[in-house]
């Protein structure tokens, strides 16, 4: 059952195999989390939005249709459940995360990544939710334009224009720091 | 190509050129050859598109904790599914009837000579018309026990 697509998990689903759940549930909880977290700022937002996702697949599973892939439908569910929360919690910093593994040995290099990063961070933290959700989808999740249109439930022109928008406000944050020759 | 255009579509379709349609594409791959400035555009691009892939990578470290936690939320049991009320003919279908086929066919086959019976079956000749004459003429004239008021003439 592990080689099974989506889709076909969601059929034993829809028929109550909860074997089939915790399957599907494994593959997107981790995805879920990180995107739920981008989007609502909060850890323990983002965990509970994903805990009433993977609920809401399970209940509405009978009733789903394969008209579109699974994973655009699932995000649609989740983002929406990210969106209606209007808490606008400030972001988490990337230094609760911990310190990731670091190959460079210069400190000074090591630190100046930390910044970035950290800039990065509250960078998209400011922006509006859908500018935020587009970029998380895009660069988080790999979608393709289409599909994130199809998450956002609005077109793909209309996506085009939230990442212009989301990058551009991202350059005038970062300023100087895109300036460098690369990271 | 402007630079504006060229801009919007590093912004909008990635700085990945070769994933841009094939029009477009080429257009600007004629600008960044005659352009510094669209050069030096592209490269802010791919440093903005590798400073937020370095970010969220960096992040997904963090969220195994709150994974487990929802995974063990979930394992604590699942509420019952929604079905379409229109599922009930494909529920009935999938009932397994084996076991009592026999005793089916029979009931089915009892109630269907019951119903033959009674439409041509013998007819032993009842008394019911009798009855009915019977009782009528038994029923006594109530209105004829009351006096008629004596001004309306109506009786109670």
């Amino acid at each position: 059952m592990d080689e099974a697509s989506d889709e076909e998990l969601m059929g034993r689903v829809a028929q109550g195999h909860a074997v089939a759940f915790r399957l599907l549930a494994d593959r997107y909880t981790v995805r879920a989390l990180r995107l739920a977290r981008r989007i609502t700022g909060s850890d323990a937002d983002a965990e509970e939005v994903v805990q009433e996702a993977l609920l809401r697949v399970w209940v509405n599973a009978p009733r789903w249709r394969p008209v579109a892939a699974f994973r655009t439908w699932f995000y649609r569910v989740l983002l929406n459940l990210c969106l209606s929360r209007r808490r606008r919690v400030p972001f988490l910093p990337l230094e609760a995360a911990g310190d990731p593994a670091d190959s460079a040995s210069d400190p000074a290099a090591a630190l100046e990544r930390a910044e970035a990063d950290s800039l990065l961070a509250a960078a998209v933290a400011e922006l509006p939710d859908r500018q935020r959700a587009a970029i998380a989808l895009t660069y988080q999740e790999g979608l393709g334009n289409a599909e994130t249109a199809a998450v956002l439930e609005t077109s793909v022109s209309a996506v085009e224009t939230l990442l212009v928008r989301a990058k551009r406000t991202l350059r005038h944050r970062l300023g100087g720091l895109l300036e460098g020759d690369g990271a | 190509m402007k630079m504006a255009e060229f801009q919007d579509l590093l912004d909008a379709r990635g700085a990945d050129l070769s994933a841009w349609p094939d029009a477009v594409r080429i257009q600007g791959e004629h600008l960044l050859a005659a352009s510094p400035q669209a050069r030096a555009s592209l490269a802010q691009a791919r440093r903005l598109e590798d400073l937020i892939a370095r970010a969220i990578k960096a992040e997904g470290m963090a969220v195994d904790a709150p994974a487990v936690r929802v995974r063990q939320a979930l394992a604590r049991g699942l509420p019952p599914q929604r079905r379409h009320l229109l599922a009930w003919p494909a529920a009935l279908l999938g009932v397994d009837l084996a076991p009592a086929r026999l005793r089916i066919a029979m009931l089915a086959a009892a109630a269907c000579l019951g119903v033959v019976l009674g439409l041509f079956g013998p007819d032993l000749g009842s008394s019911d018309a009798g009855i009915v004459i019977a009782s009528a003429s038994a029923e006594p004239n109530l209105a004829a026990m009351f006096e008629p008021e004596p001004l309306t003439g109506v009786r109670p």
